[in-house]
């Protein structure tokens, strides 16, 4: 339709998604909901001129408007044609049809179980709170290139916080998700939160000044989603928002660190066969023992910064996943941090003094070209001879991530998958040792 | 299938309560990149949100009124709202069934003017930001829409709202010396392209670069504590941080701990909280600003809620069900980001409130620090402890600003800050918040927040 509208170049991305939601508030289910998000997004190109339109239902007269868009606007020189057909591999783990077809019935037995185990752990948990959330995504890519690419995807994923009772309320969070129904275990997630929160009665003070700290995999996420993640992005670093920009081949943290964006990671929770150009996903290194290498780029940004695109080209325009509401822009996937050769445990044991930090929160750049962040501690835990000793009230670390990547003093082998709320993408996170970071 | 049908459909299947919101938007997005068009795209979005009360709540959307669809849909909202044997059900407060139909018409209809002319706009402003070899990137960009909801209900309410949004923004980043700094300004509101032309794109693209020049060859505050004078923009962050999200009541009932958080001053209703200069409100039906409606989704009525009084805590913003909890009479505090999504208590357009003080009365300081414009805010899950960065600061030392100087912050607790406001200026500025997070799945919804400069205590903090 586009080309006999006049396009010379065109591309469909249509996304149907259904996302299913069990709120838990007040220890009760509260909000059940499924929302279905579909529709179509058209690409009418013209030489370098490009037009978008994008509908819930899609029809003819949008099909002119994406080209007469296209035949009004100046060219953009970073478009060089849709992608072609590519071989694709096919990712293990990334659709399961249990998961895809389960009932909504299910899903709230599912989040039952996981709010009783919660509050069956301690007579002292007073109050649950949380969700879970079943997502299946579905795509398909087709352009006049010949491409014609079909991916879909599931995912379960729950996070709960435990209250205390009493003056002293205390609490503690657990998640955690599966791309497959048989590996979520929501038993687990309550037992860990209500742990957590048991564990953290009694909250001391702790003076303000420089402590090692560990980071556990969801205060990892939640650090490296927010504040390494757009630095990364070959969109911020083109835009000069980054604080990597003009420094890769250089040394820009521990040769304990290790990271790359893994789009096809077999059971990675934001796993794609390609992404929302119909680039094949791979793994592409972004720092190695140290070194800055790469970052992730769509075919836009790869033009601009000439080279190739990663594969990271996706649309979001929210939070309820790949949507054909949005053109393609550079995104991570599953940022894995490679794990080193500690054990958590033994990362404990190994520090002296310092601070065992389970979840940070409303962490943001708020200088995000250098890389200065601020967040809070929800859930911190003093370390005094290398044993956990008491929970402690909450702190705000007010510090420079650049830095801190340099810090790092070990790495443990316990890598867990985490979804930082509203995040289009997932962290591969095992707990992390920094030396030396203030807090107050 | 006709929405009334639906409606009774449900209620046949066992719901004590549905309502059903229809929606139907059309937007255009224009964004200039450093002299080139980036992005030049229209789009068109429908659908239904249908919302059941039995054991629970139950949701379900659909982007089509097909009949089957929506029976289909119905039948799963009411099986999940059935489900759960974990649930107590939800009382609603009474609230005034309306039937009313509310059409903003904007001035000048954005979508009259032709995508050329927006773009041509566009690139004349990311060009004048370009002022000289230090600015290295520019951006302009212009977003207009215009949404159509029917609201539609059992109790027998069925209100149809049209409302315009349009909103424009400029960027400039220079990089001199190895320092890399930005400055930015936008405009939006409920409102058309009057808007755009009210702003003045041009000049204030070439201020953003000014301003992003001096600051890349400013000096790094030095971190210390002592009195700030806050401008209205960085007021506005302010204001929706630690006065607004802590004012919604579902949070301040502890609903909202698994992620958006808490409220400090949850006991406090009715006491004091700041200085007796202190005065906020939440007011939907603000004609013009970014987060204007006559009817929430919900179908309350709107109106103006007066939070803070003279420093005391005085109202929160409800739906129907905390405000049953509460035993007070609903707000019109609920919005969802699209018919997708279930409504939620949400600001709409949440300021503090002018006072009697001039400029020279404010700036009259033997030491301070003036911060304008907000930047990135991290507050505490509480809202209790909170950061937040401004885009330039100046010294002020007896009514003489010095500076500008770049990365500063400030860092307080908000007790602390609110009993140290000494000063509340006469002026006042509505700012646009396009994109405020809460729920899970997170929905993004535009809000207007606001206030007067104002003057208090703080540990003001530099670059690390």
């Amino acid at each position: 339709m586009a080309e006999r509208a006049g396009a010379e170049e065109a591309e469909v991305f249509a996304s149907d998604n259904i996302i299913t939601t069990i709120r838990i508030a007040s220890s009760r289910v509260v909000e059940t909901k499924v929302v279905r998000e579909a529709g179509v997004g058209l690409r009418a190109a013209i030489g370098q001129r490009v037009g978008f339109t994008c509908a819930s239902e899609f029809d003819q007269k949008l099909v002119e408007k994406a080209v007469s868009i296209a035949r009004m606007r100046p060219p953009n020189p970073y478009f060089n044609g849709f992608a072609g057909p590519m071989k694709t591999d096919k990712v293990d783990g990334l659709y399961d049809k249990i998961l895809a077809e389960i009932s909504p019935e299910r899903s709230i037995s599912l989040a039952e179980l996981m709010l009783e185990s919660a509050l069956s752990y301690d007579r002292r948990i007073e109050d649950v709170s949380g969700a879970l959330n079943v997502t299946v995504e579905r795509c398909e890519i087709v352009n006049s290139n010949g491409l014609n690419v079909e991916d879909k995807a599931t995912r379960i994923y729950a996070h709960l916080t435990s209250t205390t009772r009493g003056p002293n309320r205390a609490e503690g969070a657990a998640q955690g998700g599966a791309t497959s129904l048989k590996e979520f275990d929501p038993v687990s997630i309550g037992k860990k939160a209500s742990e957590l929160a048991a564990n953290s009665i009694k909250l001391k003070k702790v003076k303000q000044g420089k402590y090692n700290i560990i980071l556990e995999p969801p205060s990892v996420a939640e650090l490296f989603y927010h504040v390494f993640g757009y630095a990364v992005n070959g969109q911020d670093v083109y835009e000069q928002m980054s604080y990597f920009a003009d420094k890769v081949n250089e040394i820009v943290a521990s040769t304990k660190l290790s990271i790359y964006d893994w789009g096809n990671m077999p059971r990675g929770l934001f796993s794609k066969k390609v992404d929302d150009e119909g680039t094949p996903t791979r793994k592409t290194p972004l720092i190695e023992e140290g070194k800055l290498v790469g970052f992730v780029y769509d075919m836009q940004y790869a033009c601009k910064a000439g080279t190739k695109s990663t594969g990271n080209g996706l649309r979001f325009g929210d939070s309820l996943g790949r949507c054909y509401c949005a053109e393609p822009e550079p995104y991570i996937t599953n940022l894995v941090i490679q794990t080193g050769d500690f054990k958590r445990d033994e990362l404990i044991e190994d520090t002296r003094k310092g601070l065992l930090i389970q979840r940070l929160w409303y962490t943001y750049p708020i200088t995000p070209q250098i890389g200065d962040f601020s967040t809070t501690s929800r859930n911190a835990f003093l370390i005094e001879g290398g044993e956990v000793k008491s929970a402690v009230h909450q702190l705000r670390i007010h510090e420079n991530l650049p830095k801190l990547l340099r810090a790092i003093t070990g790495i443990a082998d316990n890598a867990t998958q985490i979804i930082p709320w509203g995040a289009n993408a997932c962290v591969n996170s095992p707990s992390i040792r920094f030396k030396g970071v203030r807090v107050s | 299938m006709e929405i009334e049908a639906a409606i009774e459909f449900a209620i046949r299947l066992g719901a004590d309560y549905v309502d059903i919101r229809w929606e139907q938007t059309q937007s255009e997005t224009l964004l200039v990149k450093n002299g080139k068009v980036e992005s030049a795209i229209y789009e068109e979005h429908g659908g239904a949100g249908i919302r059941v009360l039995l054991n629970t709540w139950g949701f379900a959307s659909i982007s089509s009124f097909e009949r089957q669809k929506v029976e289909d849909a119905i039948r799963r909202a009411i099986a999940m709202a059935k489900a759960s044997r974990r649930s107590t059900k939800p009382r609603l407060a009474q609230s005034r069934v309306a039937e009313d139909k509310v059409k903003l018409t904007p001035e000048i209809d954005p979508f009259d003017i032709p995508m050329e002319e927006k773009i041509e706009i566009c690139l004349e402003a990311d060009h004048r930001a370009k002022v000289n070899e230090d600015v290295k990137r520019t951006s302009a960009s212009i977003f207009n829409g215009r949404a159509r909801k029917l609201f539609v209900s059992s109790e027998g309410a069925r209100i149809d709202q049209e409302l315009p949004l349009t909103y424009c923004h400029v960027l400039a980043l220079a990089k001199s010396g190895g320092v890399v700094e930005y400055m930015d300004d936008m405009a939006g509101g409920s409102g058309g392209f009057e808007i755009v032309r009210d702003f003045d794109m041009n000049a204030r693209a070439e201020d953003a670069g000014k301003k992003a020049v001096a600051l890349s060859k400013a000096r790094a505050v030095r971190p210390r504590k002592l009195p700030v004078i806050l401008d209205p923009d960085f007021v506005s962050l302010l204001c929706h941080e630690i006065i607004g999200h802590p004012c919604e009541a579902d949070r301040v009932l502890g609903k909202e701990m698994a992620w958006a958080g808490g409220a400090w001053w949850s006991e406090k209703v009715g006491r004091r909280i700041g200085s007796r200069l202190l005065n906020a409100s939440d007011d939907p039906r603000v004609k013009g600003a970014m987060g204007y409606f006559e009817y929430d989704d919900e179908g309350v009525p709107a109106r103006k809620k007066n939070l803070i009084k003279a420093g005391l805590l005085n109202e929160l913003m409800h739906s129907r069900e905390t405000a049953s909890e509460f035993k007070v009479e609903p707000n019109g505090n609920m919005r969802a980001e699209s018919h997708e999504y279930l409504p939620l208590i949400r600001m709409s357009n949440t300021f503090i409130e002018p006072g009697d003080y001039s400029l020279e009365e404010i700036f009259d300081l033997k030491r301070g620090v003036y911060l304008k414009g907000a930047k990135v805010p991290s507050i505490d899950s509480m809202r209790y402890n909170f950061q937040i960065s401004a885009k330039e600061a100046y010294l002020v030392r007896h009514g003489d600003l010095e500076g500008p100087f770049r990365g500063a912050s400030i860092i307080s607790n908000a007790p602390d800050f609110f009993m140290n406001i000494d000063a509340v200026g006469k002026d006042f500025e509505m700012r646009p918040i396009i994109n405020c997070g809460k729920g899970d799945p997170m929905q993004t919804l535009h809000v207007g927040n606001g206030g007067p400069h104002l003057r208090s205590f703080a540990y003001v903090a530099g670059v690390k």
